[in-house]
C-alpha cells in the first residue's frame, strides 16, 4: 500500500469549504461544519488540512467547560495560559488578531454532552471569538451535529458551510484502491471490500492491506474476492 | 554558546531559588565582569531578571568604583526561552510534530502521510525524539512499532541535537 493521503469525495469537499472560510470579505461570516457518522475520516481530513494550512487543531474534551476550552486554545496558540477567564480571552484575542489563522475543532459533541449550559457557554464564547477576531473556524462533530447546533441561533446563523461526509460507495473504493494499491482489484473484491466495511474508511484500509498480504504470499496479479477475508 | 547563553544557562542551572550576583557569574562562566554586566542589563532591560541590592564596594584609588550587584530571576520560564535556541518556522519538523501532538499514538506512517514527510526523515526525527525522551515505543521494535507522546512540550517542536 502506497504511504499518502488519499483524495476522496469527502476531502474535497472538506477541503473546498476549508477554502471558502478563509476569505476577506467584511460582514460574511467563516464558521464551517463537519458531519459524519464515525470512522469516515474527518479527524484525519481535519489533521491533513491543518498541517497544510497552518491552523490550530482542538479536540474538545467530555464535560469541556469554557475556562478548561479557553485555556486548552490558549496553550494550542503557544501562550502561557492566564488564571482568569477575561485575561485568557485577551490573550486569545492578541494572538488571532496578530496572526489569523484556522481554528479547527474536532469532537464538538461533547459540548452537548451534558444537559447543563456548560457546553452551550463554551460554544457562545467560540463565536464570540470567531466574531472578534474574524477567524475561520472549522468545527467537527457526529451526524446530528447540526441540529445540536440549531438550538444555538446565534452560532447556528453564522454557518456559512455544512459537509456532510457520507459513507464510500463502490466507485469511491475503486477510486481509493487505484490512488493507494499496487495490485489490480477485481470488480467483486471492491464489491466485496464496500460490502463489509459498511463505507467507513478504517475498515476499507484494513481489508486493502490484507488483500495485498495475500496477493504477496499467492503471487496474485489480480485479487478477487475469494482471495482474502 | 554566545555570551548570553551561557550566562542564561549558569543563571538557571547553578541558582535555582532565583538569586545570584554579578560576581558569582563572572566567576562561574569565567566571563569578564564588564561583559557579564552588559549581559545582566539586556535581561534585566527584558523584564526577565531584577537588580535587588547595589553596594558600593571599597574603592580601590586608580580604578572606577565597583558595585556588589544582586540580582533575582523574575520569570524563569521567559529566561529559559530565550536562551534556547532559535528554531526555523514552518519547516517539515513542525509539521511533523503537530501530527504527533494531536494524534498522541502514532505510526511512522501517519508522519509519511500526514505530514508530507519523506521516510528517512521520519525515521530520524523518530529517533531524535526519542534520544531526548519526548517519545517512546510501544514494543521493542520492528515494522510497524507504535510509538507514543511522552512529553508534550506545546506547539512549538522541542529542539533536538542533529548529533
Amino acid at each position: 500500500m502506497r504511504d499518502k493521503f488519499v483524495s476522496t469525495k469527502n476531502t474535497k469537499k472538506f477541503q473546498s469549504a476549508v477554502h471558502r472560510i478563509n476569505h476577506k470579505l467584511h460582514g460574511v461570516e467563516r464558521i464551517a461544519l463537519v458531519a459524519g457518522e464515525v470512522g469516515l475520516g474527518k479527524t484525519v481530513a481535519g489533521l491533513y488540512f491543518g498541517v497544510s494550512d497552518g491552523a490550530t487543531m482542538l479536540t474538545i474534551w467530555p464535560g469541556m467547560s469554557q475556562h478548561w476550552l479557553l485555556r486548552e486554545l490558549a496553550k494550542e496558540l503557544g501562550v502561557e495560559p492566564a488564571w482568569r477567564t477575561e485575561k485568557l480571552i485577551e490573550q486569545i484575542k492578541k494572538v488571532l488578531l496578530e496572526e489569523p489563522r484556522t481554528l479547527i475543532l474536532d469532537e464538538v459533541d461533547h459540548f452537548f454532552s451534558e444537559n447543563g449550559t456548560k457546553g452551550i457557554d463554551a460554544l457562545e464564547t467560540l463565536r464570540k471569538i470567531h466574531d472578534l477576531c474574524h477567524c475561520p473556524m472549522v468545527l467537527i462533530g457526529e451526524e446530528q451535529i447540526n441540529k445540536k447546533i440549531a438550538r444555538i441561533p446565534r452560532l447556528n446563523d453564522r454557518i456559512v458551510e455544512i459537509v456532510r461526509f457520507e459513507k464510500y460507495r463502490e466507485d469511491d473504493v475503486k477510486d481509493m484502491i487505484s490512488q493507494l494499491s499496487e495490485y489490480r482489484f477485481g470488480d467483486d473484491a471492491i464489491e466485496k471490500i464496500t460490502k463489509v466495511s459498511d463505507g467507513r474508511i478504517r475498515p476499507i484500509m484494513r481489508l486493502i492491506h490484507a488483500a495485498e498480504g495475500a496477493a504477496r504470499i499467492h503471487q496474485l496479479k489480480t485479487i478477487g474476492a475469494k482471495d482474502f477475508s | 554558546m554566545n555570551k548570553l547563553r551561557i550566562i542564561g544557562k549558569a543563571i538557571l542551572d547553578q541558582y535555582p531559588n532565583g538569586f545570584f550576583s554579578l560576581d558569582q557569574i563572572s566567576k562561574l562562566t569565567g566571563i569578564l565582569r564588564k561583559y557579564t554586566t552588559d549581559v545582566l542589563v539586556v535581561f534585566s532591560q527584558e523584564g526577565l531578571i531584577k537588580n535587588v541590592k547595589k553596594i558600593r564596594k571599597e574603592h580601590v584609588p586608580g580604578y572606577s568604583p565597583r558595585f556588589s550587584v544582586i540580582y533575582k530571576v523574575l520569570n524563569k520560564k521567559a529566561l529559559a526561552a530565550r536562551i534556547a535556541p532559535k528554531l526555523k518556522e514552518d519547516t517539515i519538523q513542525d509539521r511533523m510534530w503537530f501530527v504527533i501532538r494531536k494524534k498522541q499514538s502514532f505510526v511512522l506512517q501517519d508522519l509519511i502521510i500526514l505530514a508530507g514527510a519523506k521516510r528517512n526523515s521520519a525515521r530520524w526525527y523518530f529517533k531524535a525524539l526519542r534520544r531526548a525522551g519526548v517519545i517512546r515505543p510501544l514494543r521493542p521494535g520492528g515494522p510497524g512499532v507504535e510509538w507514543v507522546l511522552v512529553r508534550d512540550s506545546g506547539p512549538k517542536r522541542p529542539y533536538v541535537s542533529r548529533t
